[in-house]
């Protein structure tokens, strides 16, 4: 594991955190009360999923002949 | 058979099938086959973080509150992400000292402190043992709850007692797979193996029961969503029914982010279990989804319970009860079941091993007339104690499962743990990342915050429970309201939890930064720092050492700890590393204790093994002023290291821009080449034209004079083929070297087309072609090179009668906008372009048609002109098939944009 990997990882954990919290929490649950009430859950579950697949592909093993 | 009998057997079934997976995947690795060398097995291993408190807690806080279940799962999320950074350092750490636990690890860090060692064990003790009366309340009530109110009663009649039951088998797996080898590095493959499978039978259980609510009770998620907003419950989705704050989601996060970094059960399988670092990379996304999969149902099926008029913490087993649907509710049964063995399992091994190694055995070694280092039966003494350990961990989580309210949600109970364990994070993450951090100021730190823990935690819970007088919590002890447990010096308006996470890691981090910096570590704390903060460097600690030993002193103490047979095999290991085998009267050197006190910490400990080595091998640690001088030279080494590394990092980035350049170099080589070797061919071409004519023009005086203007026309086409050439080869050398001038000014596009179309009149008509025109536009305002675009207009037309049919040649010239630029689109019917030719002919020397027609008509370099030219203006061409059959010719040019629209 490089230190490009650790960057990314350390960008994917901060990003994830902004979404998961304070002020975006507020911003989403205030919307919620415009677009329906699920928005919340849905945001949370949303930005969770895309956390994975962004993880996932960034930490993928470089494959031969690829930069690393 | 009836249902009873049906759960009971179920229950004894499911863990008789843990022992036996366990003890193949034990066989296996006997063997050299091991089952858990695998990214997924690990992933799913970690899964031991979701107990019955996922399983049935959180199913009870979302019929409650909503989403507040969530940042339980978010906090670990989020740590898992940064694997690659955290885990990844205390991996590298943890297999290079040979830890056998968190408080192995804090103490290590900290100079080997048996004090902190023992602290850190009685906090997660404290931790535990509500957590693992979490685990037997769940199972207890899960089997209540399949039983039914009237069989429960009867069983209670007879005396049995469900939850001692299953404490004992639990604690009888843990002794067989957890305590079977002295050494607590050596991984746990068995019980791992076990972990991981109930980590998938949980999940598989939950998606199960899940969808079974969803889709058979209800009919579907849309159904399920029209039915809450039908009964007033969508509340329940949104932020206020969570009944926090903000920085109550936020105190959960970070709580459980560090209680899932520091929680002995999840040390273990992350840190301790760990075969291969690289299964961080698999597990950093992999384990985030599992959390998120098995997370996907509980609303749902919390939101069903209330529409039903239920609640509680077993909806997950109520639910399908109530639908008589068994077959879900024994897959719940099992998935809670599974949910709280692997953590009880787990966690008893954990804490065991800490118990012996770094609380018990540290104190036993200290009592000199013990003198157990020189007795033979340690192994099994060590052995003894961690069993014990088990017992009396499984006992007390009884007890406090027995003493705590019947109605205490397994939630809060949880969450008491968190806040406890969650304490030795400040130590172990200060301790990894700052070397300036010290014993004293861990130790101050954890102390403070316990003594908060308990305060703002479990006081107000046992005067809630009646066991402590509970006018304390409405005005504080002695009536000092500024002391009121759950609202510290006037810190109100905030759940009970974050006010206890926030004043007691709080507190924790500012008396750690505060006494690290106002004290000074001992030398063999900072040489301890320095190698657990620079890990990522390759650093390794040899303590400085001198003293009178021979070699046989060392062997007859490892073989009482560790056995004769792993004794030898490690002075074998040794010997090959110096390139001789090691005598019996060999004296011993520094790096040889420190290994063999590495190989001991295997078995108990890094605060033990220094006791143990120290007290046989006599010698003396060099005074302060040597170890500084260590350090320094170390510490200065390690930044000329990094140093080097950041250079060699630089000097590959420069060798790859070398060798791209290079490479670009011998491809412009090439091209130079082949440009001189074209020049050179289109030159003599014409030339060897010239002088044949001339040649025979002097030869032959007596030639007719039509013959000889015949000769003579030709000379002067060939001629003005070569004036052509060149001035098409020194424009494009200008074009492409930037020398060229340019004489910019606001022209009209209209007036330039017309003005070629006249100019190319001639060529055009001597040719027969017939023109057609289509200016949708009066005026084309644009700024250029007015003779520049006329030049690239009239080799356009040029080519165009020149590859033109003998007869019926027709050529169309259109211009129009296309949004905020000109296009100009020059057709013919020619033979056209094929399409695999298209960027080509745009290339010096390539002409489209010269596949077709043999005859080479132009200089080859008038398009490669015309896109140099354009390229200038920021225009674009382009070559398409042709309406009329051949090649359309097209580019674009910026309008001059205000004076369009003023136009």
């Amino acid at each position: 594991m490089d230190e490009r990997l650790r960057h990314r990882a350390a960008a994917v954990a901060f990003l994830v955190t902004l979404a998961f919290l304070y002020p975006t929490l507020a911003v989403v649950d205030e919307l919620a009360r415009h677009l329906g009430p699920a928005l919340l859950p849905l945001h949370l579950f949303a930005v969770w999923l895309l956390a994975v697949v962004a993880m996932a592909l960034l930490s993928r093993r470089p494959g031969r002949g690829e930069e690393p | 058979m009836n249902l009873t009998g049906i759960a009971f057997l179920t229950a004894l079934a499911y863990l008789a099938l843990l022992f036996l997976l366990a003890l193949y995947a034990d066989r296996r690795a006997a063997a050299g086959r091991r089952l858990v060398a695998h990214p997924v097995v690990y992933t799913l291993s970690l899964g031991v973080y979701c107990t019955a408190w996922t399983f049935y807690g959180s199913v009870g806080l979302a019929a409650e509150r909503g989403v507040a279940f969530l940042p339980i799962y978010l906090g670990p999320t989020v740590v898992a992400f940064l694997f690659p950074l955290l885990h990844l350092k205390l991996l590298r750490v943890s297999k290079a000292y040979g830890l056998t636990s968190i408080a192995d690890f804090v103490a290590a860090r900290y100079g080997k402190s048996g004090l902190l060692g023992g602290f850190v064990t009685l906090v997660m003790v404290a931790g535990t043992t509500p957590y693992v009366a979490l685990q037997l309340k769940a199972v207890a009530a899960s089997l209540e709850a399949m039983l039914g109110d009237e069989m429960a009663r009867a069983l209670h009649g007879f005396g049995a007692d469900t939850a001692l039951l299953v404490a004992i088998l639990l604690a009888l797996f843990a002794i067989l797979f957890g305590t079977r080898r002295i050494d607590a590095t050596e991984h746990h493959e068995g019980m791992v193996f076990a972990v991981a499978f109930e980590s998938l039978v949980k999940l598989a259980a939950f998606l199960a029961v899940g969808l079974f609510v969803v889709y058979g009770l209800v009919g579907g998620f849309g159904e399920l969503h029209r039915r809450v907003v039908a009964a007033g419950l969508e509340e329940l989705l949104g932020f206020a029914a969570t009944g926090f704050t903000y920085t109550d989601w936020f105190g959960y996060t970070l709580l459980a982010a560090l209680a899932f970094i520091v929680l002995p059960r999840m040390f273990q399988v992350a840190v301790i279990e760990n075969l291969e670092i690289d299964h961080l990379r698999t597990a950093s996304w992999l384990f985030p989804l599992y959390l998120l999969a098995i997370n996907l149902f509980v609303l749902p099926v919390a939101l069903v319970g209330r529409l039903a008029g239920r609640g509680g913490d077993m909806l997950m087993l109520e639910l399908p009860l109530a639908a008589d649907a068994r077959f879900f509710a024994f897959l719940a049964f099992i998935g809670g079941l599974s949910a709280a063995t692997a953590m009880v399992i787990v966690a008893t091994v954990a804490v065991a091993t800490m118990i012996s190694n770094d609380l018990v055995m540290p104190a036993l070694l200290r009592i000199p007339r013990l003198g157990l280092e020189r007795r033979p039966e340690v192994p099994g003494l060590v052995l003894g104690i961690r069993r014990t350990a088990i017992v009396l961990l499984m006992l007390a989580g009884y007890g406090v499962f027995r003493l705590a309210p019947p109605d205490l949600p397994l939630v809060r109970l949880g969450l008491v743990s968190f806040v406890a364990v969650s304490q030795v994070a400040p130590a172990l993450l200060f301790g990894l990342y700052w070397r300036r951090a010290n014993l004293a100021g861990a130790v101050a730190g954890l102390g403070v915050g316990m003594l908060l823990w308990t305060y703002t935690l479990v006081v107000p819970m046992a005067a809630e429970a009646g066991l402590l007088d509970r006018s304390l919590l409405e005005g504080g002890p002695f009536g000092w309201d500024l002391l009121r447990p759950q609202a510290l010096f006037g810190l109100e308006g905030l759940d009970p939890v974050t006010h206890a996470v926030l004043w007691s890691l709080g507190a924790n981090v500012v008396a750690l930064l505060v006494i690290s910096l106002t004290t000074e570590a001992d030398p063999l704390q900072r040489v301890q720092a320095l190698f657990f903060v620079d890990v990522h460097y390759g650093a390794r600690s040899v303590r400085p050492w001198r003293g009178e030993a021979r070699v046989a002193a060392l062997q007859e103490l490892l073989a009482r700890f560790l056995g004769p047979g792993r004794t030898a095999a490690f002075f074998r290991r040794e010997g090959r590393r110096r390139g001789r085998e090691l005598l019996p009267s060999d004296r011993v050197d520094a790096e040889l204790v420190q290994s063999a006190e590495r190989e001991l910490a295997r078995a108990v400990g890094a605060t033990s093994a220094r006791l143990v080595v120290g007290s046989v091998v006599r010698g003396e640690v060099p005074g302060p002023e040597s170890l500084l001088e260590l350090l320094d030279e170390t510490s200065q080494a390690i930044e000329y290291s990094q140093r080097l590394e950041q250079k060699s990092r630089e000097l590959e980035r420069l060798a790859a821009e070398l060798r791209a350049a290079n490479a670009r170099l011998r491809q412009l080589d090439a091209l130079k080449d082949e440009f001189i070797a074209t020049v050179s061919h289109e030159l003599r071409t014409p030339l060897t034209s010239i002088r044949s004519f001339v040649e025979i023009l002097r030869d032959h005086p007596d030639l007719a004079p039509a013959e000889r203007q015949r000769f003579l026309a030709i000379v002067a086409e060939e001629v003005e083929r070569l004036g052509r050439l060149v001035d098409d080869v020194l424009d494009l050398s200008r074009l492409e070297a930037g020398r060229m001038e340019w004489e910019v000014g606001l022209h009209d596009l209209r007036e330039i087309v017309e003005t070629a179309l006249v100019r190319a009149g001639g060529l055009l008509r001597g040719r027969g072609v017939e023109v057609t025109t289509d200016f949708a536009l009066a005026r084309a305002p644009l700024v250029c090179d007015r003779d520049r675009i006329l030049q690239v207009l009239f080799n356009l037309l040029s080519n165009a009668a020149k590859f033109a049919p003998p007869a019926g040649g027709r050529l169309h010239l259109e211009l129009r906008s296309l949004g905020a630029q000109y296009l100009v689109r020059i057709e013919d019917n020619g033979p056209g372009v094929p399409p695999e030719l298209r960027d080509a002919v745009f290339e010096k020397f390539r002409q489209g048609a010269r596949a077709l027609h043999d005859k080479p008509r132009g200089s080859g370099l008038g398009l490669a002109v015309c896109r140099e030219i354009l390229r200038r203006f920021d225009g674009r061409i382009w070559c398409e098939d042709s309406r009329l059959g051949g090649a359309a010719f097209c580019f674009t040019l910026p309008a001059a944009e205000t004076l369009r629209r003023a136009g």
